[in-house]
């Protein structure tokens, strides 16, 4: 998804090869790093503004979160999760979830900010190579 | 553990129940500044603060279940408190169609989670296998 909106055409399963992921099991957030022809940088703890910031500089950004009932289809379901990050506003951060069948959503930024936290913010930036 | 002090004092007389099964509020000048209680109750709340939350202890198991994976199957439940044999918590894992697959016990006074690396690998080869079965995608 995130290579998409570079627009970067990649075929799935030699991406999850690349990635180390597993049906069901996931991928190691960190092995994103693997990822062929572009640039990756990986932080904690950076804060909102340095995505919208990326955003607007043409950068994919990638957040780990716990999800939680406040973010759009989870409801009680709390697991380790990625979205790919599309706006941030001032009052609300627009996101695609691969697991939705539908998107962008929406979440507000506290609601966005609490499932985010609880993953340290980790996010990975991805830029054009 | 708060010091013991012996305290000294002639000139004031104190007169209270020793029969402590309530707490009693010492007050001075109308503002309450101290509390006596059983040492039963005082030694139930000292463990009671050192134990883990609920939320503490399903961090932690969170944290050893899924360590750095995102996009897993497997979710974690509302933690249930067990007293026996040591006080822990219980914290659920199950998959996609509420189907559980394992507890994970979190010792509640060490945070010691209970799930060795070989127990983890199980867990997880048990998820690929269920979305091996009905097909679930693995969307990097």
């Amino acid at each position: 998804m995130a290579l998409a909106q570079l627009g970067i055409v990649t075929d799935q399963r030699e991406l999850a090869l690349r990635l180390g992921t597993r049906p069901g099991v996931g991928t190691p957030f960190s092995r994103i790093r693997q990822l062929q022809n572009v640039n990756v940088q990986l932080t904690e703890w950076g804060g909102l503004a340095k995505v919208a910031d990326a955003l607007l500089a043409g950068t994919a950004v990638i957040a780990a979160v716990i999800t939680t009932p406040g973010l759009t289809g989870w409801h009680q379901i709390r697991t380790q999760h990625t979205v790919l990050i599309s706006a941030v506003n001032p009052t609300m951060v627009v996101y695609h979830d691969p697991t939705l069948t539908y998107g962008p959503v929406t979440a507000s930024r506290d609601e966005f900010s609490l499932a985010w936290s609880e993953m340290a913010e980790k996010a990975a930036f991805i830029s054009q190579g | 553990m708060s010091n013991v002090r012996e305290l000294k004092e002639t000139g004031i007389p104190y007169s209270v129940t020793t029969e402590l099964d309530q707490p009693i509020i010492l007050e001075r000048d109308g503002e309450a500044v101290a509390v006596l209680m059983s040492v039963t109750e005082y030694q139930a709340l000292v463990t009671r603060r050192e134990q883990l939350t609920a939320s503490e202890a399903r961090r932690a198991a969170d944290k050893a279940v899924f360590g750095e994976l995102v996009g897993c199957a497997l979710a974690s439940g509302e933690p249930i408190w067990s007293p026996e044999p040591d006080p822990h918590w219980r914290i659920p894992y199950r998959l996609p169609n509420g189907s559980l697959l394992r507890i994970v016990g979190v010792d509640a006074g060490s945070g010691e989670v209970w799930l060795t690396e070989t127990e983890r690998e199980l867990l997880l080869q048990q998820v690929e296998n269920w979305a091996t079965e009905h097909a679930v995608s693995a969307a990097p």
